[in-house]
């Protein structure tokens, strides 16, 4: 396992050139204005596509037969891959919420710290999504078909949350909109411990996300011929 | 036994391989056939890339279904399909061997880059192709491995570059209870290194032997059509018609160098059984 976590530093680091331009431009970007949203969200993406990168590069040339031979089995490619993942989620949001905080603090800027991390959340648990979507998708099809397969997918889980949503209120007549406001109103209020609520629901939103993402992908890669 | 195979069988549309080897330990094994063989299919199967539809394969005595990471620490692989992201330089690789081997030395890794001039600082796509085939050798040799599975290591090698090769795999062989499965399409290569050579055709093992039996009591025969008709037909094992008449591969060569001195008898070689065995009509 470590000699994939390795490889997959590695592999990220062969992109640190533009790493480093992307973040510099960005942050020279939010400096010149107020708001820190885009830099935070920006890096957040940046880090998860490039995580999901090295599936690609593995796949490249052969290099899934390769990493097989090594003292590497199917189950410890998966795991590792979700591992890294999640991994680099949780560093990018770190790393998004120190700049935001550096930001406000440098800038003086008025705008409130509860907003840019929520940004932070709202963007880290859409990858987190993502990953757990497109990860089984790009083990199954490869990179290029798995990309055209997340979009039918996502689009799949908007049309059935659009409809569950209209089964629900119009044919059992249930107010959805008046169940969740009523059920947000029960959390504890900002500063009185809902941060801790939204970070906690978060953390397990994405462990539950990519923990089914997981188990599909290790029957996937399991069955899968190279 | 390092390796056995028994009965592995796997199809894909017409194409059957029904195979089964041995490699024993102190022994080089070679696997030879010409192209789509089933050499491949088979090494694939060994390494559980692939899923054969019957059979047994076993490994380090374990079934390979119980093979775990840690087993394969003592394995060594190359396979032509096979490499490592180009991407990364020879510098990058090290780091990530040492993760996964125990017994990987990293300053070893780096004197037989040097030695056999492989750059540390270049990206492995700006490699040539004989670089390529070199280094993964090299990772193939460099975590004290007890079986190496060898497929075409020789592929893209010049003629100094791959007797350095062969010399390292007989040097590796130096321990006794170490163990070599090697393919390659340079015959010679084989001639030279292999203990038991194995032919595979249309995904069938078609000719299992020592290779001492084959260099010296296999022979071509090269009859005209009036000398096919009256030599004694028992111990040819494949014929293949020509302009002169028949070339006929004997196990028995000595057979007709006594009964039949009239006859041509050329002394068999690897590439001539390939051939006779590939082309030829079996009897």
């Amino acid at each position: 396992m470590k000699g994939l976590f390795i490889k997959d530093l590695k592999l990220v680091a062969t992109q640190k050139k533009f790493i480093f331009l992307a973040i510099v431009l960005s942050v020279f970007i939010t400096l010149t204005g107020d708001d820190p949203t885009f830099t935070v969200t920006y890096i957040v993406l940046l880090l998860s596509m490039l995580t999901l990168n090295t599936i690609s590069y593995d796949e490249m040339n052969g290099g899934m037969l390769f990493l097989l031979s090594l003292p590497v089995d199917r189950k410890m490619y998966v795991k590792e891959k979700y591992m890294f993942c999640f991994m680099n989620l949780v560093v990018a949001a770190l790393a998004s919420l120190l700049f935001s905080l550096g930001f406000i603090a440098f800038k003086n800027s008025e705008i409130e710290f509860t907003t840019v991390a929520s940004s932070i959340a709202g963007v880290t648990l859409g990858m987190a999504l993502m990953f757990g979507v497109t990860i089984p998708l790009v083990f199954k099809f490869g990179m290029e078909k798995g990309r055209i397969a997340m979009i039918v997918c996502i689009l799949g889980i908007i049309g059935c949350g659009v409809g569950g949503y209209k089964v629900i209120a119009d044919v059992l007549n249930i107010d959805i909109s008046s169940f969740i406001v009523e059920l947000l109103s029960k959390l504890p209020k900002p500063g009185e411990g809902l941060e801790i609520v939204v970070v906690l629901a978060m953390l397990l939103a994405m462990m539950l996300v990519l923990g089914i993402s997981y188990i599909v992908s290790l029957r996937i890669m399991k069955k899968k011929e190279l | 036994m390092l390796l056995k195979l028994e009965n592995v069988r796997k199809s894909y549309g017409t194409f059957e391989l029904d195979c089964s080897i041995e490699v024993k330990k102190g022994q080089v094994t070679g696997l030879v056939g010409s192209n789509g063989a089933g050499k491949s299919t088979t090494f694939k199967s060994i390494l559980g890339l692939i899923f054969p539809e019957s059979g047994n394969i076993e490994m380090f005595g374990k079934k390979l279904s119980d093979i775990t990471p840690a087993d394969k620490e003592n394995l060594g692989v190359v396979l032509t399909e096979a490499n490592m992201c180009e991407l990364l330089r020879a510098k990058d690789v090290a780091p990530i061997l040492k993760g996964m081997y125990k017994k990987f030395s990293t300053d070893e890794f780096y004197q037989r880059c040097k030695n056999y001039g492989i750059p540390l600082d270049k990206p492995i796509k700006e490699f040539s192709t004989g670089m390529k085939a070199k280094l993964k050798v090299i990772i193939a040799m460099s975590h004290d491995a007890k079986l190496l599975i060898l497929d075409e290591p020789t592929a893209g090698l010049d003629v100094i570059m791959r007797n350095e090769l062969l010399d390292m795999l007989r040097e590796y062989m130096e321990d006794e209870e170490r163990g070599i499965l090697i393919s390659s399409h340079i015959a010679t290569d084989l001639e030279g290194l292999c203990d038991d050579i194995y032919m595979i055709s249309k995904g069938k093992i078609v000719i299992h032997e020592d290779t001492d039996v084959l260099l010296s009591e296999y022979g071509l025969l090269k009859v005209t059509k009036e000398q096919y008709e009256t030599i004694d037909k028992q111990y040819i094992i494949s014929e293949k018609e020509e302009r002169f008449g028949y070339l006929c591969l004997t196990n028995q060569k000595d057979f007709y160098q006594e009964n039949y001195p009239n006859v041509a008898i050329e002394k068999g070689s690897i590439d001539d059984l390939i051939i006779m065995m590939t082309k030829g009509g079996k009897r």
